[in-house]
């Protein structure tokens, strides 16, 4: 077994194909729930994508902020590049804690693929697109289509999260992401929602918001239903939107709170988080 | 590489060099007590909650038993062992007596190497030390004595780099 620490993606992509090694980054998934999870009896080594220059910083290109997967939490909410996503900045701050912040990776919060992942629901609210690197070269996918159930993705063997990427018309767009939790520290949400829009004089041109923690997996609602954020918002439509998003859950109940519970808090977090990027 | 789970490591902990032999999967927090005798590091819960293992690593404080310790290969590792040398981190030291920020002392090494990570750059949280603090469980102070004396180790000057 050896800790193996590539310095490109072409060597990370040529090392899974020769080792059968397991992709770790920041590490703080690994030892969740006891020791570190052991390789699979198949795998033989540790493929550290931290020391990867490509995964560890953002671009911008004509699609939009292309942002590598080995960006930290802490780096989304302290760099400035990251300013035009305020709820990924928001999401990223309430990640755990600051020591936590320094080590978990944005990547890293899409491979676990976690129901309450936080970083995950505004991705989802930009409809990001996952970009990979495999043995048969890129590809790239929805994030919606990459994230299948909760802790299931769309990874094949052998291959890596390189980056997500925001589409062009997200960054700079009223934002917000709301998380419902406990003890308001190091906790795990209970419900959460992350909006952006575009909002001039009150009103809302579009708008695209996923929820998260209450259902398998963070959803959004389809572009046409997405119609109905659009305009000035009153009471009445935003109730609609509410219980809308409310219908869509598909909440647990487990030790945090009850499906009722989590279903009721999706149309409150649906309608505050409307009021927020309205001013209201 | 000895056996199947160890290979030989280069970490740099408070300055020194040192080549440890293990596995690269285990945890720093348990190389660092275990692997080099440095026991001011506590562990309290395992899971990255706690803060107890609270070290830094190139100046950013983590929580050490979620860091492989394979994965801290050449980076800068502080312990509160190394940070005790250092004049500014001992005026913090002083402040924390006056101020009882110290009770049954378990969290207080993590506590003290968050608060002086915090001290070098305060505007980060804009100013808030409890926000920084927010992956350090102290059950016994009620956080007062820690803010208090975070206060007045910063208005005495300390962290200024």
């Amino acid at each position: 077994m050896a800790w193996i620490q590539p310095r490109s993606v072409a060597e990370a992509v040529e090392l899974l194909q020769q080792r059968r090694a397991r992709v770790v980054c920041g590490g703080t998934d690994l030892f969740v729930g006891g020791p570190a999870r052991p390789l699979a009896p198949e795998q033989e080594d540790w493929l550290d994508v931290r020391r990867i220059p490509e995964l560890c910083g953002a671009r911008r290109t004509e699609e939009g902020l292309e942002i590598g997967a080995a960006v930290t939490a802490a780096q989304l909410w302290e760099e400035e590049t990251y300013r035009a996503l305020p709820a990924l900045q928001q999401a990223a701050k309430i990640v755990g804690g600051w020591q936590i912040q320094n080590r978990a990776s944005l990547g890293g919060n899409v491979a676990n693929a976690s129901p309450a992942a936080d970083m995950v629901v505004p991705l989802m609210a930009y409809r990001a697109k996952v970009r990979l690197a495999g043995a048969s070269g890129e590809r790239r996918m929805a994030l919606q289509d990459f994230i299948r159930g909760p802790r299931m993705t769309a990874l094949q063997e052998g291959e890596l999260i390189v980056s997500l990427i925001v589409p062009e018309r997200m960054l700079g767009t009223a934002q917000v992401f709301l998380r419902h939790d406990q003890r308001a520290a190091t906790d795990i949400s209970i419900v959460s929602v992350a909006l952006a829009a575009a909002v001039a004089g009150g009103e809302i041109a579009w708008a695209s918001a996923a929820v998260g923690a209450a259902a398998a997996r963070a959803y959004t609602l389809s572009e046409e239903e997405e119609q109905l954020w659009r305009g000035r918002l009153d009471a009445k439509a935003m109730a609609r939107l509410g219980a809308l998003y409310a219908a869509r859950s598909a909440p647990i109940t487990d030790v945090r709170a009850g499906e009722d519970y989590r279903r009721s808090l999706v149309d409150t977090y649906i309608q505050r988080a409307a009021r927020t990027v309205l001013g209201q | 590489m000895n056996s199947a789970q160890q290979q030989a490591m280069t970490l740099t902990i408070n300055g020194r060099e040192t080549v440890w032999d293990g596995d690269p999967s285990a945890s720093l927090a348990d190389v660092l007590r275990e692997g080099q005798g440095l026991t001011g590091t506590k562990i309290g819960c395992r899971t990255g909650e706690c803060g107890a293992c609270t070290v830094l690593m190139d100046g950013r404080p983590v929580v050490s038993c979620l860091v492989p310790a394979g994965s801290a290969q050449g980076e800068r590792i502080e312990t509160i062992e190394g940070l005790a040398e250092r004049a500014d981190y001992q005026a913090l030291v002083q402040a924390m007596l006056e101020h009882g920020g110290v009770q049954c002392g378990f969290c207080t090494p993590g506590v003290m190497v968050t608060t002086y990570a915090w001290m070098q750059q305060p505007e980060r949280f804009d100013g808030d030390l409890g926000a920084a603090l927010k992956n350090n469980l102290c059950r016994c102070t009620g956080y007062l004595g820690i803010l208090r004396a975070a206060e007045q180790a910063l208005a005495a000057g300390g962290g200024a780099r």
